[in-house]
């Protein structure tokens, strides 16, 4: 049985100028040690998804579709019930781990209480495991960290404690909300490195949210593309990377530079991203895909699952080969002076950040 | 949607954003304050009588055709001291907020632009005058100076200042800090120019709300110094001046006076308060 | 004014301390230590290194937003005063522009697109009225907005736009030099490439010199002739873009570029030596 699986998952949040949908039916499923990756540019609703598995959505927003934990569904879950779900089964880590931390308790107040309080074991047993935790972590002065306030360490320290705190009830399933992008590369790569371990060790399940597609495709299994509230593309890394079956994941794999070459002018996707409310039936990329055909405008594709992986294109088998050709440069004729698009009046990511 | 339709929405919002920032609450204040004023600005057309003057036969008059509110001990017609006492207590309350309000922004611009030495400077000193209540500062003054409403005025703004400079000051500081009063740093516009042109209108919310919730601080204030007879002087009509004028009346089973004049008090200082605080989140520039 | 095949920016010795924390935890942090470079007109150098090392604060100095405690900095072949008075500041200003990493920031949101660029077009050309408006809409052209666009509110505009009016706003003073600290970090890819590509071709248009901090090699390779790398306040290694990137020498250079997340990367722990991350 798959730990997590979401099922048409839609969310509406009312505002001034009626219900906009954010998620407009994402499915995906999770099996146990697996670690997806939700890849997609700000506001695509990456964010959400995570947050619609343990009900912390912003208030006033309506879900509907199921999540399935283990098979139970969360949505229906009472508060007691929840909070067990939370505290044995499923943890979740964010981008700012000073968030997640109280700034007057000692680190080791933090992990020792919350081990105390979620598996009831006594403090000297906590503190024994607290600090084997952070000796797994990666740190190595444990006295020192134990005994250090939040604001005395560094992020990538944090966010190690946090991971500490996360895995110490050897959760089934782990929620990563953009876990390194406070983080220097450096440290973003020590954080994935012991997020990796720890998920190998325990067979921990992993629904990892980044901007970044090569990050994605270093940890994880699969690979979701979100664009405007819905998944374009399911596929692994290595499929994703050798032929990408939609346009947009294709543009978007071309348009970061390489660390290994220079391209002459970098291929752009035209446009700006448009928010899920602002579908207005038909291809939600058409408006900025170099492949649209007039049908594309009308019918609204589906999401199509053919050899472990699934497309939501129209014309993602004629493509196929165009859309794998390893050439970028080719397709975009557009320079990036033209492509500015509209003046974007309500971006409310900054909520979500 | 077209780009050219841009700018309008932005300025659209804006409007339905006070309303809405305001709720049903704030938008009854707003009107409360508003019809005070009009009823201070309208005095002589509201009553005929003579807010100074009165007949001691007429003393302690019920409420009838000739006096709609009664009389006080003097005789004097308590609607027309009360609709004139609006006048003073008022003004009162604005010059105080004005002047606290500008010298207290100024300071707010002059610590956050230049920084380091200047502001710890600043901070000190407004620290010193914080340490003071607000009252204790206005009665020294009327001490040194002299009874009177300019004095009382002067010297409660004087009080108001610290706080309220100290919380701009953290605003204008985080402006500060912001690329863009960096970018017209940059290029080498004066410091004076930057903070007017630039930091000032993104911190005049903050400064507004302050106002707002001073104001009604203020009256009260006033309306004690006024009490203790340090404030307004007899015979001009004054709230506070009034609350104090009946105690004795009170006494002698004619509590018209103080109560009409409390409650004209306690119901303006409700809703500037409100008012200061659906502008601000609670967490503005006011005392408090 | 051309200084053809010299130095635009020649900077030596440059030292920077802040002090941080209070009472008995005060201490002081060396954010340059002993920096120099040079940059050629009309190339573009890229400043690297970790967050902490010292890159916006080179930037800052340079374009005279802070004051260094010792070392020269020479600008299109002048000296530049360490305390300099409103008119060099202004002078230096027409030679040397800068774009800030948070596009949401570095404009006022209470004015418009217009008001902005024209400040700075009053500032430094006195032009004025229609002409001013005129070459208002010439800079956004160039960074690619509409005429229309000169009437948003920042609020208004998405991350890129912002950006793109940032370096409008820049361009407004008709300088040589342009100083980019992480102009591109705070966009998406998709944006992100579109701002790189305009760079780009502002750069060659006008014969711009950039002075490009990034902590991204994949942007580094896209941008820059000749790249630094900082840390802890030193220049640790310095070289053409190529170089450096296909033969690092310094342990750290060879560290960032095995950190960086690409095709068959797999994150690795570099042995245990964060120790020095805990602050006490
Ligand atoms: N609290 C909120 N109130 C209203 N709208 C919201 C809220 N949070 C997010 N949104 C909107 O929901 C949509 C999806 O947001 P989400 O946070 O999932 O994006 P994301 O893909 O995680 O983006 P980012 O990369 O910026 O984190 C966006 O259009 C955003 O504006
Ligand atoms: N205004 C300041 N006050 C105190 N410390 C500062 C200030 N600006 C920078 N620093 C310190 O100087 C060092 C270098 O900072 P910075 O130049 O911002 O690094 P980077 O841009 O490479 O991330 C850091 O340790 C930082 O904390
Ligand atoms: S359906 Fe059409 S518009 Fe949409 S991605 Fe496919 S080709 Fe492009
Ligand atoms: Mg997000
Ligand atoms: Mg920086």
């Amino acid at each position: 049985m798959n730990v997590l699986e979401l099922d048409d998952v839609r969310l509406d949040l009312p505002s001034k100028r009626g219900d906009r949908a954010l998620l407009r039916g994402v499915s995906l499923s999770l099996a146990p040690g697996e670690a997806l990756g939700l890849v997609g540019e700000s506001g695509s609703g990456k964010s959400m998804t995570l947050r619609t598995v343990l009900r912390t959505e912003p208030p006033g927003a309506r879900v509907t579709g199921r999540v399935l934990l283990d098979g139970a569904d969360v949505r229906g879950l009472d508060a007691a019930a929840l909070r067990r779900v939370r505290a044995n089964d499923v943890t979740m880590i964010s981008q700012n781990p000073r968030a997640a931390l109280n700034p007057v308790l000692r680190v080791s107040q933090f992990l020792v209480e919350g081990l105390c309080d979620a598996r009831g074991e006594s403090r000297d047993a906590a503190t024994r495991r607290a600090r084997d935790l952070l000796a797994r972590v990666g740190i190595a002065d444990v006295d020192r960290c134990m005994g250090s306030y939040p604001h005395q360490l560094s992020g990538g320290m944090l966010q190690r404690v946090v991971i500490a705190a996360a895995v110490a009830s050897s959760p089934r399933l782990l929620l990563a909300d953009e876990p390194t992008t406070a983080l220097d590369v450096t440290t973003q790569s020590e954080v994935m490195a012991i997020l990796d371990g720890q998920r190998r060790e325990h067979g921990m399940a992993m629904l990892f949210v980044t901007h970044d597609l090569e990050l994605a495709s270093a940890v994880c299994d699969r690979i979701a593309v979100l664009y405007a509230g819905e998944i374009v593309e399911i596929a692994t890394p290595a499929q994703l990377h050798a032929a990408p079956r939609h346009p947009y994941t294709r543009l978007l794999l071309d348009s970061r530079p390489s660390i290994t070459a220079r391209a002459s002018e970098l291929p752009v996707i035209p446009g700006r991203p448009i928010a899920a409310y602002e579908v207005e039936g038909g291809c939600a990329f058409a408006a900025r895909c170099p492949w649209a055909a007039p049908r594309c405008e009308r019918d609204e594709p589906a999401l199509v699952h053919h050899a472990g992986r699934a497309t939501r294109c129209l014309r993602s088998d004629e493509l196929a080969d165009e859309l794998a050709g390893e050439t970028p440069g080719e397709t975009s004729g557009e320079t990036s002076g033209e492509t500015t698009g509209e003046p974007v009046r309500d971006r409310e990511t900054e909520a979500t950040t | 949607m077209s780009a050219e339709t841009l700018a309008r929405p932005a300025a659209r919002r804006r409007g339905g954003d006070l309303a809405e920032r305001l709720g049903p609450l704030g938008i009854a204040a707003a009107v409360v304050i508003a019809l005070i004023t009009l009823a201070a600005l309208c005095a002589p057309l509201i009553t005929s009588h003579d807010p100074a003057v009165g007949s001691v036969i007429e003393r302690y008059q019920s409420p009838g055709a000739e006096h709609l509110l009664g009389t006080d001990q003097s005789g004097r017609d308590l609607l027309a001291r009360l609709l004139y006492g609006a006048r003073t207590s008022l003004l009162g309350a604005a010059v105080v907020v004005l002047l606290a309000g500008g010298g207290a922004t100024l300071l707010a611009l002059v610590a956050a632009w230049f920084g380091r030495h200047v502001d710890a400077f600043l901070g000190r000193v407004l620290d010193l005058l914080f340490a003071f209540p607000n009252l204790l500062l206005a009665i020294l003054a009327v001490a040194v100076f002299r009874t009177g409403l300019a004095q009382v005025t002067i010297a409660l703004a004087i009080a108001y200042v610290p706080y309220s400079a100290r919380v701009l000051r953290s605003v204008a500081l985080r402006e500060r800090r912001l690329a863009y009063v960096q970018a017209a740093e940059l290029q080498g516009l004066s410091g004076a120019v930057v903070s007017l042109r630039h930091i000032l209108p993104n911190i005049a919310p903050q400064i507004l709300t302050g106002a707002a919730i001073n104001f009604g601080y203020a009256m009260i204030d006033l309306a004690a110094l006024s009490f203790l007879g340090l404030g307004v002087q007899p015979p001009t009509a004054d709230w506070g001046l009034m609350v104090s004028q009946g105690k004795d009346s009170l006494l002698q089973g004619h509590p018209q006076q103080s109560m009409y004049a409390g409650v004209c008090i306690v119901v303006a200082v409700a809703a500037f308060s409100v008012i200061g605080e659906r502008l601000g989140g609670r967490k503005a520039g006011g005392r408090a | 004014m051309s200084t053809t095949g010299g130095n635009v920016i020649e900077i030596s010795g440059l030292r920077k301390e802040f002090a941080v924390g209070r009472g008995r935890r005060r201490r002081t942090v060396r954010a340059l230590d002993d920096v120099s470079l040079s940059v050629a007109d009309g190339s573009c150098l890229a400043v690297v290194g970790e967050s902490g090392s010292g890159k916006t604060t080179l930037a800052r100095v340079l374009v005279g937003l802070e004051r260094a405690d010792a070392g020269d900095v020479v600008l299109a072949g002048r000296p530049v005063a360490q305390r300099p008075r409103r008119a060099e500041r202004r002078s230096r200003a027409r030679d040397i522009q800068m774009v800030f990493q948070d596009p949401n920031g570095s404009l006022n949101r209470r004015r418009t697109v217009e008001a902005a660029i024209r400040e700075v077009l009053a500032a430094h050309h006195r032009v004025t009225g229609a002409d001013a408006r005129r070459r208002v809409d010439e800079l956004l052209d160039q960074v690619g907005l509409r005429p229309a666009h000169a009437r948003a509110l920042p609020g208004e505009l998405s991350g890129g736009q912002q950006q793109r009016v940032a370096i409008a706003r820049a361009l407004a003073a008709e300088p040589r030099v342009l100083v980019l600290d992480e102009a591109v970090a705070a966009l998406d890819v998709s944006v992100q490439a579109q701002v790189l590509n305009l760079l780009a071709e502002i750069r060659r248009a006008r014969r711009l010199t950039y002075l490009f901090i990034t902590h991204d090699l994949s942007v580094v390779r896209q941008v820059s002739e000749e790249v630094v790398v900082m840390r802890q306040g030193r220049i640790v290694e310095r070289g053409s873009t190529s170089e450096v990137l296909d033969h690092p020498r310094h342990p750290y250079t060879v560290l960032l570029r095995d950190s960086a997340p690409r095709p068959g990367w797999r994150p690795r722990l570099s042995n245990g030596s964060d120790l020095a991350e805990v602050e006490t």
